[in-house]
C-alpha cells in the first residue's frame, strides 16, 4: 500500500466517503468484444458458410501446409481435415507421404472440400503431378483422388516472405459451370512457368490446358479467381516490367471447349507487389496488396476498375510514414473494410515482418483512392496480423496471427470480433 | 577548579531535577487527592451526624466536583448525599442522587441493615426507592456513540461467465484472499433499543483466479460507507452484556484494483510477472446489503463490541458490458476477466466511547 493510497483512504474517511471517487481517468477501450487464440499456425483463412477455414501448418518454420482448420461463426474449432492422412497412391502411382504437398482448401459445396496441391515423384525424374482429393468436413475421403502431370526436374524452393512456403503451389477455383480451375505453378531448375487446367466435373466438359511461362525462377503464382458470373478467370503473378523485376500481373483467361484463350491484362506497377485480397463485387475489380516503396519499405496499394486492364492504382499513405501492411479486406455494404498493420518504423524487411511483435492493429474503410476513414485501433502494440477480415451480423471478425508469449519462434491464431458500430 | 564542561553537566543535571522532582510528586498527588476526599467524606460525615444536613449536602456537593474520578469516595458520598437528602424530604434530589450513584457503580448494594442508615430519618424513603430503581433503571450504553473498528475481512466469489482466451487454457479456477477492514462508526439510539449506526472504513481483499497456466491475483481497495439500524436486546438487567444485530446499506467507492499476473514459464513463454493498476477497468463502487451480528460490553464510559458482517454485493466488479480492454493482458497473457461478484463476511471488534447519555433512560430528572 502506497502513501497516496492511505492518504486517499483517510482522507475518504474523514470527508464521510460521500464525494470519493477514483482519480484516474478511464482510458479508451478497444472496441473488442470477443478474442480467442488457438495454438495453430495460419497461413490463409476463408470465409465459408458454415463459419471460416483456415490453412494451417504444424510449425511456423514448415514449408507447407498441414492441416485444414474448420471454425464456426462463434470461432469456435469445429472440425479438423488432417492432410497427412490421405490416400498416397493415386491413378497408379505410389507416392512417398513427404511428396505430397497440399497447398489449397477449395470448399466444393455444402460438405465437401477439395485438397489440391502437388507430389513429386523422387524416383523418377523428380515428375510433378497436380493432386486433387475430395474429402469431408473431417478429412474422410469421399471419391478417389485425382492427378495430372505438370512437369519434370521439379524443384522445391521457398520464398522470402512472411510464410515461406514453398514457390511451388498449385491453385484452385470453381468455374460458373461447375467445373475445377487448377493453376499449377512449379519450377525446374531453368525455368518456372504455370500450367493452367479445367477439370471437368460436370458433363459435357473437357480437359483444357493452357502454360504461362514465367520470366524469372523466383517469380510466383499470387491468385487465381473466377470471375463472377463468367467464364473467365483472373490470375495473378509475378512478371517484370521496365526496370522493375518483380510487380504484379493480372492476367484474364476464358475458359471454352476448345481451350483456354487469354483476355485483357494488367499490371500493379508497383516494385514487388503482392495482392493481399482479391474481389470482384457490382462491377468492380478490387486488389489491395502491399508493395516496395524503397528497399524494404512496405506500404498499402489499393486498386479498382472494371477489368485488369483499366485498374486505377493508388498508394495508401500512412500516419508518419510508417511501414504499414493491409492484410485483410473485405468488400461489404457499400465499402471497403480493410485491416491495417502499421508498424513502428519506415523500413520493415522479411525477417522483421515476420517476427513482428509490436505493430498496431487497426480497421478502417479504404476509399478507391487510396485514403483511410474510421481507421481505428482494434490492438495496439502487439503485433497481431490480421489474415482474414469479414462483417457479420454480429461485427467484424478478424483472424490473424501474433507471436505469442514474446515468442517468435511460435505463432498462434487469434479469432477477434469487433463491436458494431 | 571545575572545568567549562563539567560546569556545563553541572548545569545540565540540575536542569532535569525538577523533572525528576515532578515524577516524584505525582504518587503523592494521587495519595493527596486519595485521602483529601476520604477526609470531605469524613467532613461530610460529622456534618451529617451533628445534625446539619444542609451543611452536608452542600460539603458533599462540592466535594464531588473534585472527587467524581475517585468511584469508590464518589459511591461513599453520593450515598451519604441521598441519605441527607432523605432525611430533608428532599426526595427528587435523592432519587436524582440514587441514580448518580447507581451510574457510578452498578454494583452498588444498599442493605437494609447498613448502619449508616439505620434508624436515620428518612431510611425508608431511600431503601424503597432504592428497590424501585433497581427494578426500573436500564441498561444504557449511551445515547450517542463513536469508536474505532477493526476487522477481517473473508470475501466470498461469485464469477458469471467461463471466458478464456486461449483455446488450450484450462477454466479457470477462482479463490479469494483475506483482507482487513478499519475504520470508524458512531451510533446514535433513536430509542431505548434502537440505534441508527453511521461508519466507513478502509477496506483490503483479494481474489485470485488460476488455471493451468495463469496465474492471476487482484487486490480491491474500497471505502465502504455505512448505514444501518441497529437493534439491542438488553437480555438482563444486571449484564453487561448486550447481543444486537444492525440492517443495513453499504456504498463502497473503489479507490484501487491492482493485479499481478503469472503465465507459467516452460521455455516457449518468454514472460515475466507483471503487476498492473486495473482501477480504471472496474466499477467505480459497489452498492452492498450488510447484516451484522454482535455482542456489546459497557466499561466505564466505553462499550467495546465484537461483530460478524455479511455483506451482499449486488454488482459485479466489472462494468456490465466488459470490453477485452487490456490489450497487453490480453494478447500477452491470453488473460481477459469474466464477472466477478465479491461479497464477504467481516469478523471485527471495535471500541465506542460514550459521547452522551440516554436521556430518556433517566428515571429521574
Amino acid at each position: 500500500m502506497n502513501n497516496s493510497t492511505l492518504y486517499t483512504g483517510i482522507a475518504c474517511l474523514l470527508l464521510g466517503m460521500t464525494s470519493c471517487k477514483k482519480d484516474a481517468e478511464a482510458p479508451e477501450a478497444p472496441p473488442v468484444s470477443d478474442l480467442r487464440t488457438y495454438d495453430m499456425v495460419p497461413v490463409t483463412v476463408e470465409r465459408i458458410p458454415s463459419g471460416y477455414l483456415l490453412e494451417c501448418k504444424r510449425a511456423l518454420s514448415d514449408p507447407q501446409a498441414a492441416y485444414a482448420q474448420l471454425l464456426d461463426t462463434d470461432g469456435d474449432p469445429v472440425s479438423r481435415i488432417d492432410f497427412n492422412n490421405l490416400t498416397t497412391t493415386i491413378e497408379n502411382i505410389t507416392f512417398d507421404r513427404q511428396d505430397i504437398t497440399i497447398t489449397n482448401v477449395l470448399p466444393w459445396d455444402g460438405s465437401t472440400y477439395l485438397l489440391c496441391g502437388f507430389a513429386i515423384e523422387t524416383q523418377h525424374e523428380h515428375r510433378i503431378h497436380a493432386v486433387v482429393y475430395n474429402v469431408d468436413a473431417d478429412g474422410a475421403e469421399r471419391s478417389d483422388p485425382i492427378r495430372r502431370f505438370i512437369g519434370s526436374g521439379a524443384e522445391l524452393l521457398r520464398n522470402n516472405d512472411l510464410n515461406e512456403l514453398y514457390r511451388t503451389r498449385v491453385l484452385a477455383a470453381k468455374s460458373t459451370a461447375g467445373d475445377l480451375i487448377l493453376a499449377a505453378r512449379y519450377e525446374t531448375e531453368a525455368s518456372a512457368r504455370i500450367l493452367l487446367m479445367r477439370i471437368p466435373m460436370s458433363t459435357g466438359s473437357l480437359a483444357v490446358t493452357a502454360e504461362v511461362p514465367l520470366s524469372a525462377l523466383e517469380h510466383r503464382l499470387q491468385f487465381l479467381k473466377v470471375r463472377p458470373g463468367s467464364d473467365q478467370v483472373l490470375v495473378g503473378m509475378d512478371v517484370a516490367s521496365g526496370n522493375e523485376p518483380t510487380v504484379l500481373g493480372i492476367s484474364t483467361w476464358s475458359i471454352a471447349e476448345d481451350g483456354l484463350t487469354p483476355g485483357p491484362a494488367g499490371q500493379v506497377g508497383l516494385r514487388k507487389a503482392t495482392a493481399t485480397a482479391v474481389e470482384e463485387a457490382d462491377g468492380t475489380l478490387r486488389i489491395t496488396g502491399m508493395y516496395d516503396s524503397g528497399f524494404d519499405e512496405p506500404r498499402t496499394f489499393h486498386g479498382s476498375g472494371p477489368d485488369p486492364g483499366n485498374l486505377s492504382i493508388a498508394s495508401v499513405q500512412n500516419e508518419g510514414g510508417h511501414a504499414g501492411i493491409s492484410y485483410a479486406s473485405q468488400w461489404a455494404n457499400g465499402a471497403h473494410h480493410s485491416t491495417l498493420n502499421l508498424f513502428e518504423s519506415a523500413v520493415l524487411g522479411p525477417e522483421a515482418e515476420r517476427n513482428d511483435r509490436i505493430s498496431d492493429l487497426k480497421l478502417g474503410k479504404l476509399s478507391s483512392n487510396g485514403e483511410w476513414s474510421d481507421l481505428e485501433t482494434i490492438v495496439p502494440g502487439q503485433g497481431a496480423r490480421a489474415i482474414g477480415c469479414y462483417q457479420t451480423a454480429t461485427g467484424t471478425v478478424i483472424i490473424g496471427a501474433l507471436h505469442p508469449f514474446l515468442n517468435t519462434d511460435y505463432l498462434h491464431t487469434f479469432f477477434l470480433k469487433v463491436q458494431p458500430e | 577548579m571545575p572545568t567549562a564542561t563539567s560546569l556545563g553537566h553541572k548545569a545540565r543535571s540540575w536542569a532535569v531535577r525538577p523533572y525528576f522532582a515532578a515524577l516524584l510528586l505525582i504518587p503523592g498527588a494521587i495519595v493527596h487527592a486519595q485521602s483529601n476526599c476520604a477526609q470531605r467524606y469524613d467532613d461530610a460525615k460529622a456534618l451529617y451526624d451533628s445534625g446539619d444536613r444542609a451543611e452536608c449536602i452542600s460539603a458533599i456537593t462540592t466535594a464531588l466536583d473534585s472527587c467524581g474520578q475517585d468511584r469508590e469516595q464518589a459511591s461513599r458520598l453520593l450515598f451519604l448525599k441521598a441519605l441527607a437528602e432523605a432525611g430533608q424530604d428532599s426526595l427528587d434530589l435523592m432519587r436524582s442522587d440514587l441514580e448518580q450513584l447507581f451510574r457510578t457503580d452498578r454494583g452498588y448494594v444498599i442493605r437494609a441493615y447498613d448502619p449508616l442508615m439505620k434508624g436515620k430519618a428518612g431510611e425508608a424513603d431511600l431503601y424503597s426507592a432504592w428497590e424501585i430503581l433497581q427494578g426500573d433503571l436500564r441498561k444504557d450504553h449511551g445515547r450517542l456513540r463513536a469508536g474505532i473498528q477493526i476487522g477481517v475481512r473473508d470475501p466470498i466469489i461469485s464469477v458469471e461467465g467461463d471466458r478464456r482466451v486461449f483455446e488450450t487454457d484450462d477454466p479457470y479456477r477462482y479463490g479469494t484472499e483475506v483482507g482487513y477492514d478499519a475504520g470508524a462508526l458512531v451510533e446514535y439510539d433513536l430509542a431505548h433499543n434502537i440505534a441508527v449506526r453511521a461508519s466507513a472504513s478502509y477496506s483490503v481483499q483479494g481474489w485470485t483466479a488460476r488455471n493451468n497456466a495463469i496465474r492471476y491475483d487482484e487486490t480491491v481497495t474500497s471505502v465502504p460507507t455505512f448505514l444501518g439500524v441497529k437493534k439491542m436486546f438488553w437480555i438482563s438487567e444486571r449484564s453487561t452484556w448486550v447481543p444486537y444485530f444492525v440492517l443495513g446499506a453499504t456504498y463502497a467507492p473503489i479507490i484501487e484494483a491492482k493485479a499481478n499476473i503469472e503465465r507459467s514459464g516452460d521455455g516457449v513463454r518468454f514472460l515475466a510477472p507483471k503487476a498492473l493498476d486495473r482501477t480504471s477497468e472496474r466499477e467505480t463502487s459497489q452498492i452492498i446489503g450488510s447484516g451484522v451480528i454482535g455482542v456489546s460490553y459497557k466499561v466505564g464510559h466505553t462499550v467495546l463490541f465484537a461483530e460478524a458482517q455479511y455483506d451482499q454485493a449486488f454488482n459485479s466488479l466489472m462494468p456490465d458490458s466488459p470490453t477485452y480492454s487490456e490489450t497487453e493482458l490480453l494478447m500477452r497473457y491470453y488473460y481477459v476477466d469474466n464477472q466477478v461478484t465479491l461479497s464477504s463476511i467481516v469478523a471485527r471488534i471495535g471500541v465506542q466511547y460514550v459521547v452522551k447519555y440516554h436521556r430518556k433512560n433517566r428515571i429521574y430528572r
